[in-house]
């Protein structure tokens, strides 16, 4: 039996009369890579912070290496790195200040520990530092976004935690910097049995690290798989009448569809290939296309509002 | 261990605020003292007599006030600088990290407010300065003065970590505070201004518990 580290079952979290997070049951197996997607507003921060106890569910629970979010004992904290949204360091403080401060938290890391054992790894810290070219008098303050997303991640990384979480962590870093960043979590990853669930605008950085995806939309979440499994699963078709076009569109897995003159496109899920060449055959399309997509636009088809696939007022004019 | 790192941690960012306090009060008050002593050998030459630190307690009030307004505002400043999860993400419970902000807070009012006026004090005492040497009754008022600040430390601190809006119960905290200063100058005697005081203290510091150990953030 598959041991979860993390374990959400119907959490809710209502603003006001609107949910921000609407019965989310979620399981994920330790040692597994997590990309946590959504559009802005989704609930991914809501979702993340009710996990790790900053909010208070209005129903549902969650738990984080067995233990309930909400009563998260010191102990269990100490084994769960977090990086928050943004990266909000103590401004006033230096590097060295922040490190002191955050290792006091932590077991040291005896020399004698294997490489990948839970505890303040000062040596893995102060060896990021350097390679991301900052110095132990550097105020928090006077770095830059990218910079104190370093400091951040150099700090989430070097207890060694058994379960990182990450918020965006890469929001607002060029692409130089974002590889860096990406390179610390693959070298986490590399110790065995960690577990990752970091969210991400950036669908690139979700293909390149993470080995399941969750996409939230709307506080709910819409697919919880491997990036695999949704790479296969989400198509797009393209399909070329020859004459009329069918009225209605019936096939299984129908997302939502486009009509243009007389071609018809369609977003399927979890449709195979078998089942659109029997429909082609029976609506009399002339030819047909599976469209090759990416696994940005393969999101963006997946979490486009139905029926709100249209121009902006601006592109329609031209 | 832990908590002694929070109180670190937490005594870094005011440490500004306890050197202004030193500055302000014993500058100002070894002015008030000095002022005193020639007001004192003035009034001799009429007969009349003349209260050795009565120029430092308004200016003791303005300090504690001041300082403890200040290290209420960390609480704010957290909240604007969204930096409540990275203190909240440790392994230490709430009640840990409340009590780690409210010791730094207590113990700069006390060492560096506190140790000023207890110099003057002292300096006032030194025999041969004035005729009449300030009472011990005097320095404990001055405490109560301090206490003050305590006083607004938990008003701004529990203004500062409420998520009511600004035009309903948010700034109770503050107001509830001013009260307690006001109802503190009616009193009629010390020990009446010292229950006021307790009582100003204690209440906010139930609701800030409250507030803290079970807000969202």
């Amino acid at each position: 039996m598959a041991e979860y580290v993390l374990e959400a079952q119907g959490l809710t979290k209502f603003y006001g009369s609107k949910p921000a997070v609407d019965h989310i049951d979620l399981k994920i197996p330790r040692g597994c890579v997590c990309g946590f997607v959504g559009r802005n507003g989704a609930g991914k921060t809501t979702a993340i912070k009710l996990m790790l106890g900053f909010l208070k569910p209005t129903a549902g629970s969650s738990r984080l290496l067995g233990c309930d979010s909400q009563n998260l004992t010191p102990a269990i904290r100490q084994r769960i790195g977090y990086a928050a949204e943004g990266h909000h360091l103590f401004r006033d403080a230096t590097i060295g200040n922040l490190a002191g401060f955050h290792s006091a938290f932590f077991h040291k890391q005896l020399a004698s520990a294997k490489q990948g054992e839970a505890g303040w790894d000062g040596k893995l810290f102060w060896d990021m530092i350097e390679y991301f070219g900052l110095s132990k008098k550097q105020k928090i303050k006077k770095l830059s976004n990218g910079q104190r997303a370093q400091v951040s991640l150099a700090l989430t990384l070097a207890p060694n935690p058994e379960l990182l979480i990450m918020d965006d962590p890469t929001l607002g870093l060029d692409a130089a910097i974002r590889r860096q960043f990406l390179e610390g979590m693959i070298e986490l990853i590399m110790h065995q049995g960690r577990t990752i669930l970091f969210s991400s605008h950036i669908l690139g950085d979700i293909d390149r690290v993470a080995d399941r995806i969750i996409v939230l939309d709307k506080g709910v979440i819409r697919a919880n798989c491997t990036i695999e499994q949704f790479r296969t699963a989400v198509k797009k078709v393209r399909f070329v009448f020859g004459q009329s076009m069918p009225e209605t569109v019936d096939i299984e897995g129908l997302l939502h569809s486009r009509r243009a003159d007389k071609e018809l496109e369609m977003v399927l899920v979890g449709t195979a290939d078998e089942k659109i060449a029997e429909w082609a055959k029976s609506a009399g399309v002339e030819e047909y296309q599976i469209i090759k997509q990416n696994l940005e636009d393969q999101f963006i088809e997946y979490t486009a509002p139905i029926g709100q696939i249209r121009p902006f007022a601006w592109e329609a004019k031209q | 261990m832990k908590f002694l790192a929070l109180l670190r941690g937490q005594l870094g960012g005011i440490i500004g605020t306890g050197i202004g306090q030193i500055i302000l009060i014993l500058g100002c008050g070894y002015f008030a003292v000095t002022a005193a002593t020639q007001f004192e050998r003035f009034s001799e030459n009429f007969g009349s007599a003349s209260s050795p630190l009565s120029g430092v307690g308004p200016l003791l009030i303005f300090a504690s006030i001041l300082c403890g307004s200040i290290l209420g505002l960390q609480f704010w400043l957290m909240s604007y600088r969204r930096t409540w999860h990275f203190l909240l993400h440790r392994s230490v419970s709430r009640v840990t990290i409340l009590l780690s902000m409210i010791t730094a807070a207590v113990l700069t009012l006390v060492v560096f407010t506190g140790g000023c006026w207890t110099l003057l004090f002292l300096y006032a005492s030194l025999p041969g300065l004035f005729v009449l040497p300030p009472t011990l009754q005097v320095y404990f008022e001055g405490w109560l003065f301090i206490s003050l600040g305590l006083v607004f430390f938990m008003g701004v601190a529990l203004s500062g970590i409420s998520t009511a809006k600004f035009y309903t119960t948010k700034l109770f905290g503050i107001i509830f505070a001013g009260i307690i200063l006001i109802v503190t100058f009616m009193s009629l005697d010390i020990f009446r201004a010292s229950i006021v005081i307790a009582a100003g203290i204690l209440i906010p510091a139930v609701q800030l518990f409250s507030v803290f150990l079970n807000r969202d953030f």
